[in-house]
């Protein structure tokens, strides 16, 4: 009884976090342009982590904030520079990523 | 057919490396428990826009034979198959890890693979030719019955439900039907959206089914712990004596996973499970087949990777893909503008014999990967997914963007993303909707014009021995469908 229990909660619990990665992805779709890919990315992502696993520890809140900031440059390189694909730079100077 | 060519295009630098990418890229994700080899080749699908017809599909065939071989690591070390097809390489390779002899496994798993993918590529290379040449002597009622099996295979990938599977492939073909009239250019289903009258696109739209699917399905999941990869192994190189005791287990398994793997609908899972109990049945030791028994690694392992060669037999030749993994590397080749067929032999033999001589060079890749890297890519593949699915889904959606620069790409890899999830949640197969938005062009725009060349009059369809064919053996299969689903039904119930 216990144990179906704890599924359910489990199962219910999952299916906020899709909810929640959908709504997110939803809203990154709306921000990518107004407010560019870099900044919308960086949010994105520690948006994602935090949904996979919260947290209210500080130290691992900075420690996501610098892996997406990682994960920009990486992007930058790979779509902007590699592939040529124009990025919207959004409210970042245009003369940052081009 | 040249394969000397095929060879020296694949072993140009940029090709070479990017098999060797391919590959490693593919060992890793199929490593992963939970992500497959569509994702892989999904996920990069984007990044072949700017490359040359062959340098994209060398390294898509290396994320797909290292794609399969990979879920065999992690099936071994962690008692998860990384990937369905190396299911049954737990059954023996746990126990042999637990015994203390998990390098031996992943050597012969990787050995196994090794073969079962080389021994597959020789049938691809001396079978595909003969096929295609066959052909090209179909006509659009042939084309048409060839399409009509093709679609039939919808069946026979949908799982547990024919039912739901068939409404899968029918949303897949209405999806296909959005956007221009392939034949007299009228828009339809458009609803005044300009964006649509090209239809929705292949790219953003397998990335979505595949990967932005798989991306809320981890999701829901949550983050697991996979457990850990105990450092020291036993020695990986496998011992010559090994090989020589598992020779006929290799030259019989081959043949059953090319064969299964040629037949459409047939994966990779079924071909190690036949194989294994095949391995079982004909052992001297039967009894000790799920308690450690290095034939049944043998056995699945090499099995599983022979369908890789198997399965692009009907994928190049015909232009029909026999599962979800075969449906996107047909995308791809769409994509470059190659039509896969028998045309393609005739129009394009460099890409054929690169494709070839690339299934050979990315087996023999494998295997020195496989060797040397299994511990660390069993290392990579049970890290916590917190930072890796974020990666996939901003990947994902950039992919989608990067192939036009427009945002109505993304929207309709979220859109995809979100019906497959809610589909896949509810029971309903994925693949069915990838065959269906494939093979339903080529079956529209052959059905009416083969119309238009009768005059109207159906006859045309058994008008020839070639299309008769392909209609009788797509009502076998329907009625074969059926029947398994009928008797699995009675099973259950009983």
């Amino acid at each position: 009884m216990k144990r179906k229990k704890k599924k359910e909660e489990n199962n219910r619990a999952g299916d906020y976090r899709v909810l929640a990665a959908m709504v997110a992805t939803l809203l990154f779709l709306e921000v990518f342009k107004p407010l560019g890919f870099a900044i919308s990315t960086m949010i994105y992502f520690v948006a994602l982590t935090y949904i996979l696993e919260p947290t209210k520890d500080i130290k691992v809140f900075g420690v996501r904030i610098f892996q997406a900031l990682v994960m920009v440059i990486i992007i930058y390189f790979v779509f902007g520079v590699a592939l040529s694909v124009r990025l919207p730079h959004g409210i970042l100077p245009k003369r940052w990523f081009y | 057919m040249d394969i000397l060519e095929g060879l020296s295009i694949v072993f140009q630098l940029n090709n070479f490396l990017l098999l060797v990418f391919g590959v490693i890229l593919g060992i890793i994700v199929g490593a992963i428990p939970g992500l497959t080899a569509t994702l892989a080749i999904s996920l990069l699908l984007p990044f072949t826009f700017g490359l040359e017809a062959t340098s994209a599909l060398i390294m898509l065939i290396g994320i797909y034979c290292g794609g399969i071989y990979g879920g065999s690591i992690t099936a071994i070390l962690l008692r998860t198959p990384g990937t369905p097809g190396a299911a049954a390489t737990v059954l023996d390779g746990y126990p042999l890890a637990q015994n203390g002899q998990a390098g031996r496994a992943l050597g012969i798993a990787t050995t196994a693979s090794f073969i079962g993918g080389i021994v597959s590529g020789i049938f691809l290379i001396f079978l595909a030719p003969t096929i295609s040449k066959f052909a090209l002597k179909f006509s659009s009622a042939e084309f048409f019955a060839l399409a009509f099996f093709g679609l039939t295979i919808i069946f026979s990938v949908s799982g547990g439900s024919l039912l739901k599977g068939a409404i899968a492939g029918l949303l897949g073909l209405l999806v296909n039907t959005v956007g221009m009239d392939p034949l007299v250019a009228y828009p339809r289903f458009t609803f005044g959206i300009k964006s649509l009258l090209i239809g929705f696109p292949l790219l953003p739209a397998v990335i979505g089914l595949f990967a932005l699917t798989e991306v809320f399905s981890l999701f829901r999941r949550g983050v697991v712990d996979e457990g850990k990869v105990d450092k020291k192994l036993d020695r990986i190189i496998p011992r010559w004596s090994d090989i020589k005791a598992l020779k006929w287990i290799f030259a019989k398994c081959s043949l059953i996973g090319t064969f299964i793997g040629a037949l459409p609908g047939a994966g990779a899972n079924i071909a190690a499970f036949v194989a294994y109990s095949e391995a079982k049945r004909t052992s001297k030791h039967p009894e000790t087949f799920g308690k450690g028994n290095i034939e049944g690694v043998a056995a699945s392992e090499t099995a599983n990777n022979a369908v890789t060669g198997g399965a692009l037999i009907p994928m190049l030749t015909l232009g029909v893909p026999g599962d979800a993994v075969t449906a996107v590397l047909l995308g791809a080749l769409t994509i470059q503008g190659l039509q896969p067929g028998p045309l393609l032999f005739s129009d394009h033999p460099e890409v054929v014999n690169s494709i070839f001589a690339g299934v050979l060079v990315a087996n023999v890749v494998m295997l020195i990967t496989g060797l040397t890297l299994s511990t660390l890519i069993a290392r990579i593949a049970s890290m916590r997914k917190t930072i890796l699915v974020p990666v996939i889904a901003i990947f994902s959606l950039l992919g989608a963007f990067a192939s036009e620069g427009s945002l109505i790409h993304m929207r309709i890899a979220i859109l995809f993303g979100i019906i497959g999830y809610i589909l896949e949640r509810n029971g309903f197969p994925l693949a069915p909707i990838a065959l269906a938005i494939v093979m339903g062009t080529l079956a529209e725009k052959n059905f009416r014009t083969a119309l238009i060349r009768a005059e109207g009059s159906y006859s045309i369809f058994f008008g020839s021995p070639i299309s008769i064919f392909f209609l009788a053996i797509a009502v076998a299969s329907i009625i074969y469908s059926l029947y398994t689903q009928i008797k699995s039904n009675k099973a259950k119930e009983s």
